[in-house]
């Protein structure tokens, strides 16, 4: 005898995109936004703030849920400079089986300067993500990258019982792999980031990674800005040619607060002003 | 029918041996000078005893550097003799070094190893390694290739890297640790099956395989580039 058609919802999995390339106006005036494409729940907005050209991501669908694939594929012509940052904190949902994809990719060009600064991504219990950043920069372009991650949402004392993020980066420069970093927590993410080698307790962990000409050089000045982190545990290295900063803690608040604080200070400009509610 | 079984008998242990050479504490690659951050664990308090040590180790060798080490080993094994497939391992093992004295501990053993083993057991296609790779080599590309050129199996080269690198941690740990001989070696003894169980389980796993938990070794890896006393390069 068939089966009857099963009566539970098939819930549409969201499918956003923004696609953008950006260039200076003329010979090196203000930076404009040349080419742009959104789908699905998937915006972008650019309020008019002055300075560098500042685009503020909209996830309309309000977080992630299973299955889901979001990108943003951004790009920089030679001489352009762009903000890119979140309106909110992005919210990965509960997962009954599917992995959600988010894959951002960033090709910046001869002397283009672009910063990555969304807000922070609040994983739930249960959720199951996929991340891929990929960066292709001309030889002499610069890119800050900054990503936070909170495990579980800290006013519900929420912990990641069980789990999947897997967070991949690769940056190239000259077609050269410069950078690449895997991180995958799979399982009992509560139970693994207690474990000394792994969290040592922390609930959030936050990356700032400076990919910009010069950076290694200023190794000594982010370290002093990391001074008097609190509870958070911070470090910075420098090496073939970036700079890195690893920030962990046992909660989101101060552990964002100390990125907004070092980024303010070392990219000397405050932060975009949806990160300041 | 004896003789040949007695050759074959003799040309693996041949192998064998060679592989224990390679990954002895005597070769010479420097291996005594680095850490792996484990100094800085000691610092901060998280390894102060047998069981820290134990559980640290464990996790560094099961979630950390020791299975992203095995997994591109073996892919740089399985692409022996293509150069370029050589060189795209290599970079990805470079790139993936997850601090600057992280990159350091991997590239300077890496090229030492690869230079004490084309002078002393040179063959052409260890040479054709060495013209793929003129500048840095990541420890575990200079072995996988090392072997691959020398039609070395892929398993047990796996599996006494594996060792090596437990024992080469627990030996900086004795030095720097209030842990004593005996329980080092309870370590190594308690962690030699999960390395050879490891070995198995990433043999034949491609690059994509490649991951880490252990965020707090790589941030612990930076403080420990401003340590105030410490003997250990990383």
């Amino acid at each position: 005898m068939p089966r009857p058609p099963s009566l539970a919802p098939q819930r549409q999995r969201s499918c956003g995109t923004v696609a953008l390339q950006a260039g200076p106006a003329g010979d090196g005036g203000p930076t404009r936004v040349r080419d742009l494409a959104e789908s699905g729940p998937s915006r972008i907005r650019f309020p008019k703030v002055g300075g560098a050209l500042e685009g503020i991501l909209v996830n309309t669908a309000g977080g992630i849920a299973c299955g889901d694939a979001f990108s943003v594929a951004a790009r920089l012509d030679p001489g352009a400079d762009l903000v890119l940052t979140t309106v909110a904190a992005e919210k990965v949902y509960c997962s009954d089986g599917p992995v959600s994809v988010v894959h951002n990719a960033f090709t910046v060009g001869g002397g283009a300067h672009l910063d990555w600064l969304p807000q922070e991504t609040i994983l739930f219990d249960r959720s199951r993500l996929h991340r891929r950043l990929e960066a292709d920069l001309a030889d002499d372009a610069s890119l800050l990258l900054c990503e936070i991650v909170a495990f579980g949402r800290a006013a519900r004392g929420e912990t990641l019982r069980e789990a999947l993020f897997e967070d991949v980066w690769r940056v190239r420069r000259g077609g050269r792999l410069v950078y690449a970093d895997t991180v995958r927590l799979d399982g009992d993410v509560a139970a693994l980031l207690a474990r000394p080698a792994i969290g040592g307790g922390a609930g959030a962990m936050g990356t700032i990674l400076d990919l910009s000409p010069g950076a290694e050089a200023r190794i000594e000045e982010a370290r002093a800005l990391l001074d008097g982190a609190g509870g958070v545990e911070a470090g910075a290295s420098a090496w073939n040619g970036h700079l890195a900063v690893r920030l962990l803690g046992p909660e989101i608040g101060a552990l964002r607060r100390l990125a907004a604080r070092f980024l303010e200070a070392y990219r000397r400009a405050p932060m975009p002003r949806v990160w300041q509610t | 029918m004896r003789a040949v079984t007695a050759t074959t008998t003799a040309m693996a242990m041949i192998e064998a041996l060679r592989l224990m050479a390679w990954l002895s504490p005597t070769y010479p690659v420097g291996a005594f000078a680095y850490s792996h951050g484990l100094e800085w664990a000691v610092e901060a308090g998280d390894v102060s005893d047998e069981a820290g040590l134990a559980e640290w180790l464990g996790d560094v060798l099961e979630r950390g550097a020791g299975r992203n080490d095995l997994i591109l080993a073996g892919n740089t094994h399985a692409a022996s003799g293509e150069g370029d497939a050589l060189r795209a391992v290599n970079e990805l093992a470079l790139a993936m070094a997850p601090s600057r004295e992280l990159l350091l501990e991997t590239s300077q053993q890496g090229r030492s190893f690869l230079d004490a083993t084309r002078a002393a057991w040179p063959c052409p296609a260890l040479d054709a390694v060495g013209a793929a790779m003129p500048g840095a080599v990541a420890l575990p590309v200079a072995l996988g290739a090392a072997a691959a050129a020398h039609g070395m199996a892929r398993a047990p080269m796996l599996a006494a890297y594996a060792l090596a690198f437990v024992q080469n941690l627990v030996s900086a740990a004795l030095r720097v640790a209030p842990i004593g001989q005996a329980a080092g070696t309870r370590v190594v003894a308690g962690l030699a099956p999960r390395a050879a169980a490891l070995a198995v389980s990433v043999d034949g796993l491609g690059l994509d395989a490649l991951g880490s938990a252990t965020l707090r070794v790589d941030l612990g890896s930076f403080r420990h580039e401003t340590q105030y006393s410490r003997i250990f390069r990383s």
